[in-house]
């Protein structure tokens, strides 16, 4: 019987909490350079009757800089939506009260699918954390729906060596010569995002 | 101390002061009359009476003099009319004031502050500044705090003290640092009579500003521009040298064998000529630092000589003695300046409000006349006699000399001194007794200052006397306070101009400046703007405006009421002409405002509402109150998304579910219930 009990009390404590969808960054897998813009999902999993949903959206500044927020397909695929991008601050790193909600009395959208892309600019070599928070998902009721979290980071590689900084001539005689003889950016040491 | 006073009373029907309190608190009344007795062994009570109504017996009277007797009425709840008040001392027979005192329906407090002191200050001298409180409201202000404070210079030392004229002394005088003085707590008798004094000493910085490196970096910069113009004249004439040679040897065509001095010549007046911009930008950049330096050593130096300008703030405050009755507070300041020389001889006031320095007419007017014995002076002064002469706007029955200062000599007065004696024995310091005579002769109040010999008690012989040259601040220096009402039923804009003189000895009258006061006798009005009949949400916005003649408006008071309930106060004191009022769905609401003027005038108080408004069960999701649920609602939660209560940009009706934050929760709840469903921009 004791151990029995000991087995239940362990079974509680590392039962996994169930959610009923998950949020998160989802990468586009391609490599990222000062210089470049990329742009980054954020996605919902698994999700039922999603009516209208909220977060915030924190980076490293000194990596990234934020450009452009723009609305997902997944809520409009069930109706009409009213969309807000979040504000942007890249001094702080952070894009606040991302929001989209659906109108009219209509069921929610269920599934997978990307529920805001975010277009970013590599500023500099470094790895730049991309966490959410804030985050609300409501259904056609406007009751809370729990979600689980997953956050992601990008890693911005720095330039080659044969980049580095040797005046305007040099860059232009390099660009010539990538130009000549097809040497592209893929070829180049591969920078991926990652989920945390 | 050898002190006799005469004190006068007044007759008639104005025995009882205030005639008139509010029907929401205590009323601390006074009366005058005759042959009171002061025997600890009698037994004195005082009532209102009137047919039908229960009596209001006075709480713990207090027989100041055979004239006087004080008590306080708790006239909370009491039914408002005219009272009759009954004294009654054991042994004697009861003398009644038929009629002399009305109750009237609630009323408050209102109590204001003023400061009274020179503004102009001698450099590391002490001065006193008198802080008066008064209560114009007709029901006591119980727990006065009063607070002085000065935040740039040291202003008070510990032996600030207080001083009462009609009213309990406080009870606790705190000093609490040299930038702050504290004074709780003070109860302010209603109608007017100025109820404390607190004498403050303050000081200027005494350590002298130091200039040196302000007049070393002047020197400094000096000398760096002396030598940028030498280089630049320098390198101007060569420049102007070679340019001569090569217009000679080069133009308009050089020579064979001039050809290689041309080509170094025109590379040496590039050369020069950048070098001579650069030297020219120089200087500018010096000038620049120049002149601002020199700015910067001028302000010093005359700071030396005059000081830094501070300023006294003082603010006073009560607490509510009543939950119906708002509680309400005051501040007034006053900027001195330190400088090297001053008028010793000076006339000062109540401050007032604004430019004119208006005041309500109810409230005494406080004066003090300055005047010094200057250091410079070769022999102390043996007779001293100020005389004021009174604005014709000035009730001189009203007059009472609250305190006569010289030298380290401070004599207080009961209220009503006005025609008196006082006697001061200087020994063994000074071998002398001054003599002081009040008299008050028309509207002409003159206070003598004579030195008697004590053997003889007739003038000295010699060169003693009372106010020695001022070398030893503050024994040469000397003053007096008083307080006098304004007539009854001045107009407001009278203007009221007081100065007075002062003779030393046989020298020539010297005249004050003139202290100028504005009457402010008139009420401000005001209202609240009407409101739709219905809201949709339970808050919805109160808007009210007012105006006043004479000093401006301040502040006002909005009352508010439930299903016709009584009105409470909603905001009180305030200084905005709108504000969200939260109230409930299925309730109406009243509103009406009182304002109050920068002189502590009331509005006249009011019995119907002025705004009237029932909050219906609205739409679910219409938060502007249209009628429907749109993108303008849409539009009202999309300006204030993200905020919380508190933002600026925060509006509490795109707060749909009353959690502080707009967020997804209320944009949702509101596009839930759009209709037709549309997008929106």
């Amino acid at each position: 019987m004791k151990s029995a009990k000991i087995l239940l009390l362990a079974m509680l404590f590392v039962a996994p909490v169930v959610f009923a969808g998950t949020v998160s960054i989802q990468s586009t897998g391609v490599a990222i350079f000062p210089g470049d813009l990329f742009s980054v999902d954020v996605g919902v999993s698994n999700i039922s009757d999603l009516y209208a949903f909220q977060f915030d959206l924190t980076f490293d500044p000194a990596i990234i800089s934020a450009t452009a927020i723009s609305e997902g397909a997944f809520l409009p695929s069930s109706g009409a939506t009213f969309f807000f991008p979040g504000t942007i601050d890249n001094i702080g790193g952070a894009i606040t009260f991302n929001a989209d909600t659906l109108l009219g009395a209509v069921s929610g959208a269920s599934g997978s699918g990307v529920l805001a892309t975010i277009q970013f600019s590599a500023l500099g070599p470094g790895s730049s954390p991309i966490g959410l928070s804030n985050v609300i998902l409501l259904d056609s009721s406007l009751g809370d729906i729990s979600a689980g979290v997953i956050n992601g980071s990008v890693t911005v590689s720095p330039e080659p060596s044969n980049r580095a900084p040797a005046g305007l001539i040099f860059m232009g005689v390099f660009a010539w010569i990538r130009s000549r003889y097809g040497v592209s950016r893929r070829t180049r040491p591969a920078t991926t995002y990652s989920a945390q | 101390m050898i002190f006799s006073a005469t004190i006068t009373t007044t007759g008639g029907s104005n025995n009882v002061s205030p005639a008139i309190g509010g029907n929401a608190g205590n009323v601390t009344v006074n009366i005058l009359g005759q042959n009171f007795s002061t025997s600890t062994s009698t037994t004195t009570t005082v009532v209102l009476r009137t047919p039908g109504q229960p009596d209001i017996a006075g709480i713990s009277p207090q027989v100041l003099s055979t004239s006087q007797i004080e008590t306080a009425f708790d006239l909370l709840g009491a039914s408002p009319g005219v009272r009759d008040l009954i004294v009654t001392q054991t042994g004697t027979q009861p003398v009644t004031f038929p009629g002399s005192f009305t109750i009237q329906v609630g009323g408050s407090a209102q109590i204001g502050i003023s400061v009274l002191g020179p503004s102009n200050v001698r450099a590391g001298r002490q001065a006193t500044f008198d802080v008066v409180v008064s209560n114009t409201g007709i029901v006591d202000a119980p727990f006065v705090s009063v607070q002085a404070s000065d935040p740039v210079s040291s202003a008070f030392g510990p032996g600030a003290a207080a001083q009462a004229l009609g009213c309990a002394l406080p009870s606790q005088t705190t000093y609490v640092s040299a930038m702050r003085v504290q004074i709780f707590p003070l109860t302010c008798t209603p109608q007017g009579s100025s109820c404390a004094t607190i004498n403050a000493s303050a000081q200027k910085n005494q350590s002298p500003r130091d200039c040196s490196t302000l007049e070393a970096l002047v020197q400094k910069l000096t000398q760096q521009l002396r030598s940028l113009y030498t280089a630049f004249y320098n390198l101007l004439f060569q420049l102007n040298d070679l340019k001569a040679q090569f217009e000679n040897r080069c133009l308009p065509a050089p020579g064979p064998q001039d050809a290689e001095f041309c080509i170094e010549a025109g590379i040496q007046i590039a050369i020069l000529q950048s070098q001579l911009q650069f030297l020219n930008e120089q200087i500018t950049q010096v000038e620049v630092d120049l002149l601002i330096a020199q700015s910067q050593l001028d302000i010093c130096l005359r700071g030396q000589q005059q000081g830094n300008s501070s300023t006294l703030t003082t603010t006073t405050a009560t607490s509510s003695s009543t939950a119906s009755v708002p509680p309400t507070s005051a501040n007034a300041s006053l900027q001195f300046c330190g400088v090297t020389s001053v008028d010793p001889n000076a006339k000062l006031g109540v401050s007032g409000a604004g430019q004119a320095q208006y005041v309500t007419g109810g409230v005494p007017l406080a004066y003090t006349v300055l005047f010094e014995n200057l250091p410079a002076a070769t022999a102390a002064a043996s007779q001293v006699v100020v005389t004021d002469t009174l604005d014709a706007a000035l009730d001189p029955s009203t007059v009472s000399i609250n305190s006569i200062r010289f030298g380290a000599t401070d004599i207080e007065l009961p209220p009503g001194s006005v025609n008196f004696t006082v006697s001061q024995d200087l020994r063994p310091n000074v071998n002398l007794i001054v003599e002081i005579v009040a008299q008050l002769a028309g509207s002409t109040l003159t206070v003598t200052f004579t030195s008697l010999d004590p053997a003889t008690y007739e003038p000295p012989n010699d060169l003693r006397g009372f106010l020695p040259p001022d070398t030893s601040p503050p024994a040469g220096e000397g003053s007096i306070s008083f307080t006098v009402k304004p007539k009854n039923g001045l107009a407001t804009g009278m203007q009221i101009r007081n100065a007075a003189t002062v003779v030393f000895d046989t020298n020539a009258p010297i005249n004050t400046p003139t202290w100028l006061n504005t009457i402010d006798n008139t009420n401000p009005t005001s209202s609240v703007t009407s409101l739709g009949a219905s809201q949709n949400s339970p808050n919805f916005t109160v808007q009210w405006q007012g105006a006043d003649v004479g000093s401006g408006l301040r502040d006002f008071t909005i009352y508010s009421s439930r299903d016709g309930g009584s009105f409470v106060p909603w905001l009180i004191n305030t200084t905005l002409s709108q504000a969200t009022f939260t109230g409930q769905v299925g309730h109406a609401y009243r509103f009406y405002s009182i304002a109050r003027d920068a002189v502590g005038n009331i509005e006249n108080a009011k019995s119907t509402p002025e705004a009237t408004t029932t909050v219906q069960a609205g739409i679910p999701g219409d938060l502007n109150g249209d009628g429907r649920v749109d993108c303008t609602d849409i539009a009202i939660v999309k300006a204030a998304f993200g905020t919380s209560a508190g933002d600026p940009k925060y509006d509490v009706r795109a707060d749909v579910n009353g959690d502080g934050v707009v967020d997804i929760r209320d944009l949702a709840y509101v596009s839930q219930h759009l209709s037709p469903v549309r997008a929106c921009p």
